[in-house]
């Protein structure tokens, strides 16, 4: 009997044994499958490169013909329309020589009405479009196929392939701790747009990435993208992005809560400083780094001598390795905005010229009547006639007097080098509009040997013009 | 027209959501057919318009496309409730979810700016992460745990394809309602007076 039962458990064991040994047969094909699918994408995965120097960057053919531009220094209001807040905006240079601005606008920062909005300036004319919107959070969101809340800062980069890459910051869940960055294609230098793209930088529900420094380049036509973090810590970050804007890599550049909103400053294929906004308040210090081996190691982040009121600070490298940056250069508040220049790769900076400076009311109060007499007279002073003054000041009474004391905000500059060799600079006018400011090639020559011969080397001490 | 990416998110997050539903009703007095159609029907309303965007548009916004491992337990519990596949003992339950927690423990801090280690860049394709998962999958499956091993051939499997708009691999295999789903589950384990077969 046992030898008879056993014969016949043997079978049964075997009946049972078989769809079993069948699933743990089509797991392990399954995992060869896979794992040979994902050695292959890691296989095709691109080598890290050097810098591409913005000197011998993606030329356009305004590099080619010198055009008629005045050696003065202009300014102008990117948009003259008054009205909406405006704030965070950027430049890039489009192939016919002209420059596209974006910006976000509308009731104020964070409110659901905020569009991404753009204009182009023609510098042989001297004069921007008429501005337009480039997208809401609506057009955005169907795009996306996900609920978008509201938009933000957006930065535009021209790839390898000839088209603009637009960058903005899409929240979909709270405040600007949950942003992530969309991502457009434009082939026809920014008048329509690809579906967008949502870049995923962050495990954490994609928390929380952010868009602010101008993109660059790396030798083999990738994009570097300086973004930061501000959900629970506050960190800069650079984004490697392929060809075709797909994410390859991402850098961080420091940690905690200590520094925002990098900017890469690319000296030569090797070597390049990066600036950052100190995200303290207080007297504190422009946050650098810097990288020696093409971008794949940077230093640990340290204090320079650039003063920073946390705020957003703007640079770019002239062709001959100068460093140009645009910051607050006080020890607090955003109400005076400054061009300084560094010739031994960062160490040491002067100033170029003071663009901005209402420092002389710190610890007074300015009531609004006081306050809109003072824009009216620095409007007629930039060539607004009495009544387009008038409604600059209402403008910018409206944006900076809360709870009636008022005060001035000049912030958010944005660099960029044109490939004719001049320097332009957009930044954040009293939160009402964006002044754009154009440095001639020749002028930044003379004005930096000016100031090379009354070398005034910025230890801490200010060293306005 | 939606892209592939965009319809994966859209059906996993309908997907999650519905099967959740689902097997929270199914600890109520209701049949397998009834269970069936509210699931079905849940997730088809899921993925209908809703104004500009379909309804897992908005949940979407939010959590961000679900991970391979979150669909894959997802349905495998829709299964066991079905009356299909072999349970887990819970021994292997609660090793099976201790990967995800440990993983948690390991990814989230460092992603989000404790250290200047970010383990997030093993995603975009390190060859010691992957060499890594495939012995963590070999070992799942030598311990007789074939859901994991399952999970994570899969989640290489789509990343390698490209299914999500993420080009991460940590964003297949993980996601934060899994590890908090595996930390509440791991917590609880101790405490529980019968262990059931799952």
């Amino acid at each position: 009997m046992p030898r008879s039962h056993d014969a016949g458990a043997a079978p049964m064991r075997r009946k049972r044994s078989t769809p079993h040994a069948g699933w743990r047969a089509l797991t392990l094909l399954l995992l060869v499958v896979a794992f040979g699918a994902g050695a292959l994408r890691v296989w095709h995965r691109p080598p890290a490169a050097n810098f591409l120097p913005s000197a011998s960057d993606i030329a356009t053919s305004a590099a080619k013909t010198d055009s008629p531009t005045s050696d003065a220094l202009v300014s102008r209001f990117v948009s003259p329309i008054a009205g909406p807040h405006r704030h965070a905006a950027s430049l890039v240079e489009l192939k016919d020589g002209r420059i596209r601005a974006f910006w976000f606008s509308g009731s104020q920062e964070g409110a659901p009405d905020v569009e991404i909005r753009s204009a182009v300036f023609d510098p042989r004319r001297g004069e921007w479009s008429p501005e337009a919107r480039v997208t809401d959070r609506f057009d955005t969101a169907r795009g996306l196929w996900r609920y978008v809340k509201k938009l933000g800062n957006p930065v535009a980069e021209r790839a390898a392939d000839g088209s603009l890459r637009l960058y903005y910051v899409t929240v979909s869940l709270g405040g600007w701790a949950g942003s992530s960055i969309t991502t457009r294609r434009s082939d026809d230098d920014g008048a329509t747009w690809s579906a967008p793209q949502r870049l995923i930088t962050s495990p954490f529900l994609n928390l929380s990435t952010l868009v602010k420094g101008t993109p660059f380049h790396y030798a083999d036509d990738s994009i570097g993208l300086p973004v930061y973090h501000e959900f629970i810590n506050k960190f800069g970050e650079i984004l490697r992005l392929d060809r075709d804007g797909r994410l390859l890599d991402k850098q961080r550049l420091s940690v905690g809560h200590l520094a925002l909103q990098p900017v890469v400053l690319v000296r030569d294929t090797e070597h390049a400083q990066v600036l950052m906004r100190h995200s303290d308040g207080g007297q504190n210090r422009v946050i650098g780094s810097s990288s020696d081996d093409g971008g794949r190691h940077w230093t640990r982040p340290s204090e320079t001598s650039l003063r920073n009121p946390n705020s957003a600070v703007a640079g770019v490298v002239l062709a001959d390795g100068t460093l140009l940056a645009v910051l607050n250069d006080i020890e607090g508040n955003r109400d005076a905005l400054s061009l300084l220049a560094s010739t031994d790769g960062g160490a040491n900076w002067r100033t170029l010229r003071v663009l901005e400076d209402q420092t002389d009311r710190h610890g007074q109060e300015l009531d609004v009547a006081a306050y809109r007499r003072r824009v009216a007279e620095l409007a007629r002073a930039d060539g607004a006639d009495a009544s387009a003054a008038e409604a600059i000041a209402e403008a910018a009474s409206t944006h900076m007097c809360p709870d009636a004391r008022c005060g001035f905000e000049f912030s958010y500059p944005y660099l960029i080098l044109t490939a004719r060799g001049d320097v332009e600079l957009v930044y954040t006018w009293n939160r009402s509009y964006i002044k754009h400011t154009s440095f001639p090639r020749h002028w930044l020559a003379q004005r930096l040997h000016e100031t090379t011969d009354a070398a005034t080397t910025k230890t801490g001490e200010a060293a306005h013009d | 027209m939606i892209n592939p990416s965009d319809l994966c998110g859209l059906g996993g997050v309908a997907l999650t959501i519905a099967g959740t539903l689902v097997l929270m009703l199914g600890r109520l007095p209701f049949s397998r057919r009834v269970l069936l159609g509210v699931g079905t029907l849940l997730f088809v309303l899921l993925l209908l318009p809703f104004g500009d965007l379909p309804l897992a548009a908005y949940p979407r916004g939010m959590v961000g496309d679900l991970s391979i491992s979150t669909l894959l337990l997802v349905l495998y519990a829709l299964a066991r409730r079905g009356g299909l596949g072999a349970p887990i003992d819970p021994a292997r339950r609660l090793l099976a979810l201790f990967i995800p927690v440990l993983g948690a423990l390991m990814l989230y801090p460092l992603a989000l700016g404790a250290a200047y280690y970010d383990p997030y860049r093993w995603g975009f394709g390190e060859p010691a992460f992957l060499g890594s998962l495939l012995v963590l999958s070999l070992l799942a499956f030598a311990a007789r745990l074939p859901l994991v091993a399952v999970a994570i051939s899969l989640a290489v499997l789509a990343w390698a394809a490209g299914v999500y708009e993420s080009r991460n691999l940590w964003d297949y295999l993980l996601d934060p309602l899994l590890a908090l789903y595996a930390f509440a589950a791991c917590l609880r384990a101790p405490f529980a007076r019968r262990a059931k077969a799952y």
